[in-house]
């Protein structure tokens, strides 16, 4: 007590009777926020320019558009996942020792639709294919019977 | 778009804003925002100062003083600066307006 300053640093006084600076918060550095989150930021895609001097709403939505990216990429994944999984059950008869044809199916002619246009136009896609071979079925079976008649037409006329 | 304050003094228009850049830099000149409280007199003119360095950072600090002193509505100026001090740090956490309307959750009392 004896020795001391008034200019002796006020943490140093109070640290010596015990208090120190353990009752009080630590000052919040806003810097250290900005410092510590901009690797985040520039690991998805914004600029130094960007994340330091431009407008700071943007960040918010690099972020939003980050997540939409991970969510596309997630489901790409998927679908990724979905066509491995249908090559497999196409290919199994051949990796099968009890099947009998040991002929895989064939792969998908077609990517798998996604938005509801693409289902809408591979369902009249399928619809217009059936319509084509029952057409072609129908006009093979009046072939057939046009032969039959005429057959028995020669017959009926060579009697 | 971030908040803006616009000013015009002696013909001259005036963009007041903080990015992280400013923010970071008031802090290493010293500026801490809870001293608002504890030194009003210094930090506001500090704090209205530190709003010019994203767009004017060459004006000189007596036209700030004098832009400072000729303001009116003092009070709301400060609540308006310090949301546009806390900008910068609030859109690193928080989430994009259109989805903060789906989490609202509310009851009443009667």
């Amino acid at each position: 007590m004896d020795g001391e300053l008034v200019t002796d640093p006020l943490s140093a006084r109070s640290n010596e009777r015990g208090g120190g600076d353990k009752g009080r918060q630590p000052l919040l550095r806003y810097k250290k926020i900005i410092e510590d989150a901009f690797p985040f930021y520039l690991s998805i895609g914004m600029t130094p320019e960007m994340y330091w001097d431009g407008d700071a709403t943007l960040s918010k939505f690099y972020r939003k558009a980050y997540e939409l990216k991970r969510e596309r990429k997630n489901e790409e994944m998927w679908l990724q996942g979905l066509y491995i999984y249908e090559a497999l059950l196409d290919s199994a008869p051949v990796l099968n020792a009890f099947c009998k044809t040991h002929k895989p199916l064939p792969y998908r002619s077609e990517p798998i639709p996604l938005t509801e246009d693409e289902v809408i136009e591979m369902r009249e896609k399928e619809e217009e294919r059936k319509l084509k071979e029952n057409k072609e079925k129908f006009k093979e079976l009046v072939k057939e019977l046009n032969k039959k008649f005429e057959r028995k037409e020669d017959i009926e006329d060579g009697d | 778009m971030a908040k803006t304050i616009k000013l015009v003094y002696n013909d001259k228009e005036y963009t007041l804003e903080f990015t992280r850049r400013t923010v970071a830099q008031m802090e290493d000149e010293g500026f801490r925002v809870r001293t608002i409280d504890e030194t009003p007199m210094t930090a506001i003119p500090q704090l209205f100062a530190g709003a010019f360095k994203a767009h004017h950072r060459f004006e000189k600090k007596q036209v700030i003083d004098d832009i400072y002193a000729g303001i009116p509505n003092k009070e709301d100026l400060l609540g308006k600066l310090a949301e546009m001090y806390n900008e910068p740090i609030l859109t690193l956490m928080e989430e994009p307006e259109e989805g903060d309307a789906k989490n609202v959750e509310w009851t009443a009392s009667w």
